[in-house]
């Protein structure tokens, strides 16, 4: 046998037994169980770096062809898998039970989906798309960007676009921090509906960029054109529930990520690789997850609650606030949370601030009751750009002051009192005076 | 530590079986890629945790992974010790880490494997004689084999005849094809040959550029590896045909014993221009190795269908280092587009077992956006009075701010030496940062004139209905012209139509970011009077009291006649205590509070009272 056959066949021994023997990382985490959909088994190779980052991070990923007909998220009532990864833009319609609503409902019960789709796309990730109030363009039509594509890569039809991250959305939590290198992208444009308020644009194209069909002259108004050209589109749903939608696969694969751009003489990295892991640790709730708990509020100077709080009163309001970081709750640092005292409209609105050396992520608002009467509410509605949304309200009631409650003498009033008792002293000298007067005798 | 061997093997095959696609439709499969310089440093660095020797299966894989690669083991006589240490301490209930270990063992030089111990072959040996699983059978077959045992062929085959019936699996078949060639002697049978055709019959295709196996890299590398090998050992010709190897190879790793796909590809950029007329070809085998081949550029076509007519059959000029060919095609006149270029390898020595293909690549030929005007006018609607045109050279700017107001139509010409895919004129209001983009339309078909009209009562909603000062920025871009320009033509001061956009329903919307604060607004107490005042008439409500006083002196009044008898004190006293009631219930206590404690000098009082009344009017009739 030639020498050479053997050193191969080692190493496909090699690739074998590895593969074979365990598919995904020993590292067990409750929420990490992940399906990922795929066109075809290549993808799971394209995208290697890309699924091996999410292994590492002790992701159990599930690989299977979206036209798998047992496919299912759910089995006797019970989420199979607690996060999605859709790599299947082609697909028309899903194998199995899964289906754009099966989908929905998924969302609906906490779970994440990322969405990768192409212009290539199938009929089950636009109606998918639709559900999340996204809609993609029409087949065959790409981003195209005349003045800024990459060379390298792109096939001349200048659909390789290169994204200035300036154009990324303004939210650190969402899309990492610094990002100074250009992303790589190639693919659909997608256009969100102006009435879904959850959806978010995290990367929108250059104002030089349109999307059309790049084998066509322009005969009618392009889906999105410039800014409007949503690339990567976020939604967080009020379950906190997240969703991401990208118009271009490739945004994700190894290509991309190993791929490098000319920058002042120098080879560049592209910021794909670390724009898909943060978006990856967004979506599967790595990132920006917050929590809120213990509630307490109480007089100044008391400790307990009230039955009842009055009018004017100073009321101390405190409440822990925390973040989940590298898997464990830590104290939230934020200094933009805001209580409400709402009674139907807020009447006192007011920035919590964290109590000076807690590091538990306590924090503390100080106020004085309004002088108006009624049932109010507590309340905290967190709503930042790649947090999950937090609220929290506490009813209490507020009463007017008792009559023992009130000024007990004005000095205004002093003629009123001092016309009362004055009436008081003068009745029992007189009473006095009246009965027992003798008159002097005109003899005396 | 596990995965991420698996991820570098996968890598290496990864980075390799993806490289930039091919015209995909084109109706030869050829190779896609090869396997870059930079792929074996990484594989490399990925296997550096093999050499810390804390895990002999690492250690092994990584042996024969360097061994693969070509690189030099280090410490390959610890390594040997502890791979040989490693073995003595297998027991066979598992049969891959003694196959690994001593295959391991094989590949380092000076190394050999101890025979094996009792316990350990004694599994084996059960394995090879009831085994049901080809995938075991063969590690304990390997395993043997490398430690100098013997091994019944004969008994092997017909387990594995039983095993691939019971699991016909594109990987069971695999590990069947490759025990089956652990001792063959030339001229043994073969029944496993037969089951070949099965096999390749389940592979996948995609998208008419690779051949795959479900199960993804490890099953396919299996089942093309154990053909090939039991090709090679049994000496039967090759049962795979042409673009089915180019397929498969292009989908894994492999060594191709008899076969050399060659790849053909356009090294560097793909597009022709005044500055660069020279095609770069890159040709190497599947490892990025030269080839020794003659190539050369047989036809160069348009996207219409047209030959490029002198174009026939250039000689490429081949580098130094055999890896690049570059075609010079400076003294031929290209129009602008798309072409197809037909690169044809020629094997000069007529070498039989490099596949050499005839390849298709697209090459674009792109030039200069050339001589642009721009006018930009003012019209009417009502074509009243004439247009006034300012007439710009690109990259001028308007000298002065332009002014509309609803009854204005804002005219943007623009004539270009060339159709362009991209006129796109763009309005960015200065105050919202927004941008508004209208396409300019030629002004008839086919030509490279191109118009726009923005009449500020219709196109009133597109901008929103938002007057105010905007910036007009022209962008004309096209496939074919290396410098799309974005050119800003100056500042207007738009009076639009007035009209209400349509805005998202508050009351379902999310307001990120924080909300501006409420302080309550507590209501003031209403004015008083000044103090000097109350007490002013304090002391003219007390006046009168004052005044009886003084009267009475003057008449002269007295008590005199208070009879000397308790009652009379009595009375008085409880008439007293009654009006201390009052005083103190009017200060602090409460009414309840103050009935109670006003029951007591109050009967007193009724009791006495009675008395003393009695008494006196007693006193008067006498």
């Amino acid at each position: 046998m030639p020498v050479t056959s053997r050193w191969i066949s080692c190493l496909i021994v090699l690739i074998a037994s590895f593969s074979l023997g365990k598919v995904t990382t020993q590292n067990s985490s409750a929420n990490k169980n992940t399906l990922v959909l795929l066109d075809n088994l290549a993808i799971k190779e394209t995208h290697s770096m890309f699924f091996r980052k999410l292994q590492d991070s002790g992701y159990q990923l599930t690989f299977k062809m979206a036209d798998d007909a047992g496919l299912s998220l759910k089995k006797y009532g019970m989420w199979l898998y607690q996060n999605v990864i859709l790599f299947a833009p082609g697909t028309d319609e899903f194998g199995g039970d899964l289906n754009p609503e099966a989908v929905a409902e998924f969302v609906d019960h906490g779970g994440n989906i990322l969405i990768a789709a192409s212009p290539a796309s199938g009929d089950a990730v636009r109606d998918l798309a639709a559900e999340f109030g996204v809609e993609l363009d029409d087949p065959g039509s790409y981003v195209i960007d005349h003045l800024n594509f990459d060379a390298n890569i792109d096939s001349g039809r200048h659909t390789v676009v290169s994204v200035d991250p300036k154009n990324l959305i303004e939210a650190e939590i969402l899309v990492g921090s610094s990002n100074s290198e250009a992303i790589l992208y190639e693919g659909a444009s997608l256009l969100l509906d102006p009435d879904n308020p959850l959806v978010l644009e995290i990367l929108t194209a250059s104002s030089t960029a349109y999307s059309y069909d790049p084998e066509k002259e322009i005969s009618e108004y392009p889906h999105t054109v410039g800014k409007n050209t949503v690339l990567v589109a976020g939604l967080q749903a009020r379950n906190n529930a997240r969703v991401i939608f990208c118009g271009s696969l490739d945004l994700f694969s190894d290509k991309y990520a190993v791929a490098t751009a000319q920058r002042g003489g120098k080879n560049v990295k592209y910021g794909n690789e670390k724009l898909a892991t943060a978006l990856a640790q967004w979506v599967f709730k790595e990132k920006g997850v917050l929590r809120l708990s213990n509630v307490t509020h109480h007089k100044a100077g008391e400790k307990n609650a009230p039955a009842a709080y009055t009018i004017t009163e100073d009321v101390v309001y405190n409440v822990v606030l925390e973040e989940l970081k590298d898997g464990s709750w830590t104290g939230y640092n934020g200094n933009d949370v805001q209580l409400e005292f709402v009674r139907i409209d807020p009447f006192v609105r007011t920035t919590l601030t964290k109590v000076a050396g807690n590091k538990a992520g306590l924090y503390e608002a100080k106020f004085k009751i309004p002088d108006v009467y009624g049932v109010f509410q507590f309340k905290i509605d967190y709503h930042r750009k790649g947090y999950t949304f937090l609220s929290s309200t506490t009813q209490v009631s507020v009463r007017p002051l008792q009559h023992t409650q009130y000024e007990r003498f004005i000095p205004s009033a002093y003629p009123y009192y001092a016309g009362a008792f004055s009436m008081i002293g003068g009745v029992f000298i007189f009473s006095c005076v009246f009965l027992h007067y003798r008159e002097k005798d005109k003899s005396d | 530590m596990r995965s991420l061997l698996i991820s570098s093997a996968l890598l290496l095959v990864t980075i390799w079986s993806v490289s930039s696609g091919v015209d995909d439709k084109a109706e030869v499969v050829v190779p896609s890629g090869f396997l870059c310089p930079n792929c074996y440093e990484r594989a490399k660095s990925v296997l550096e945790k093999a050499w810390t020797l804390t895990d002999p299966l690492v250690t092994s894989y990584g042996v024969l992974v360097y061994n693969i690669l070509k690189f030099d083991i280090p410490k390959a006589q610890e390594v040997c010790k502890f791979l040989q240490t490693s073995l003595d301490g297998q027991d066979g209930t598992k049969t891959e880490a003694p196959f690994a270990i001593s295959s391991a063992i094989t590949k380092v030089s000076g190394c050999k494997a101890a025979a094996l111990k009792p316990a350990l072959k004694q599994n084996l040996d059960k394995i090879l004689k009831e085994g049901t699983n080809s995938q075991d059978i063969y590690y304990a077959a390997e395993t043997l084999k490398n430690t100098g045992g013997a091994v019944d062929t004969a008994k092997i085959a017909e387990l594995l005849k039983a095993a691939t019936k019971a699991d016909d699996s594109p990987q069971s078949l695999g590990y069947a094809l490759w025990a089956s060639t652990v001792g063959f002697k030339s001229g043994g049978k073969l029944e496993i040959w037969e089951r070949i055709e099965d096999v390749i019959a389940q592979a996948d295709e995609i998208d008419k550029q690779y051949l795959q196996f479900e199960g993804g890299l490890s099953v396919t590398a299996a089942v093309i590896n154990g053909v090939f090998r039991l090709a090679d050992v049994s000496g039967k010709p090759f049962p795979l045909k042409n673009d089915q190897v180019v397929k498969f190879s292009n989908y894994l790793i492999s060594r191709k014993t008899f076969m050399n796909p060659v790849y053909i590809g356009i090294s560097g950029s793909n597009v022709l221009n005044d500055a660069n007329k020279v095609l770069s070809v890159k040709v190497a085998d599947l490892f990025g190795r030269p080839v020794d081949v003659a190539v050369s550029l047989e036809s160069l076509t348009s996207s219409t269908g047209t030959k490029v007519g002198d174009i026939q059959l250039v000689q490429a000029v081949p580098s130094s280092d055999k890896k690049t060919f570059t075609v010079d095609l400076k003294s031929k006149t290209l129009a602008k587009g798309f072409y197809k270029a037909v690169l044809v390898p020629k094997s000069p020595k007529n070498d039989k077992k490099l596949i050499l293909l005839p390849t298709t690549v697209q090459v674009k030929v792109t030039g200069k956006l050339g001589a642009v005007t721009a006018r930009v006018g003012v019209a009417d609607t009502d074509q009243q009075s004439q247009t006034k045109w300012h007439d710009l050279n690109i990259k001028q700017k308007l000298s002065s701010k332009l002014e509309l107001d609803p009854s204005n139509k804002l005219v943007i010409k623009v004539a270009t030496s060339q159709s362009l895919h991209q006129v796109f004129v763009i309005l960015k209001s200065k105050a919202t940062k927004k941008e508004v983009a209208f396409i300019a339309q030629p002004e008839s078909d086919g030509k490279t004139d191109y118009k726009l009209e923005l009449d500020l009562t219709s196109n009133a909603k597109d901008l929103g209905y938002n007057s105010g000062a905007y910036e007009i920025t022209l962008i004309l871009g096209d496939f074919f012209i290396d410098d799309s320009v974005e050119w800003v033509l100056g500042d207007v001061q738009l009076q639009v139509a007035s009209g209400k956009p349509k805005a998202p329903n508050p009351l379902y919307g999310i307001a990120y970011g924080p909300k501006p604060e409420i302080k309550h607004q507590f209501r003031t107490p209403e004015p008083r009077p000044a103090r000097v005042l109350s007490d002013a008439f304090t002391i003219l409500t007390l006046s009168p009291l004052l005044i009886l006083f003084i009267l009475w002196i003057k008449i002269g009044a007295n008590i005199s006649g208070f009879p000397a008898s308790l009652s009379a004190v009595l009375f008085h006293l409880g008439l007293g205590g009654i009006f201390g009631v009052y005083v103190l219930f009017w200060i602090k206590l409460t009414m309840f509070e103050a009935l109670k404690l006003i029951s007591i000098p109050g009967f007193i009082t009724f009791i006495f009272g009675h008395r003393l009344l009695s008494y006196l009017s007693d006193k008067r009739k006498a």
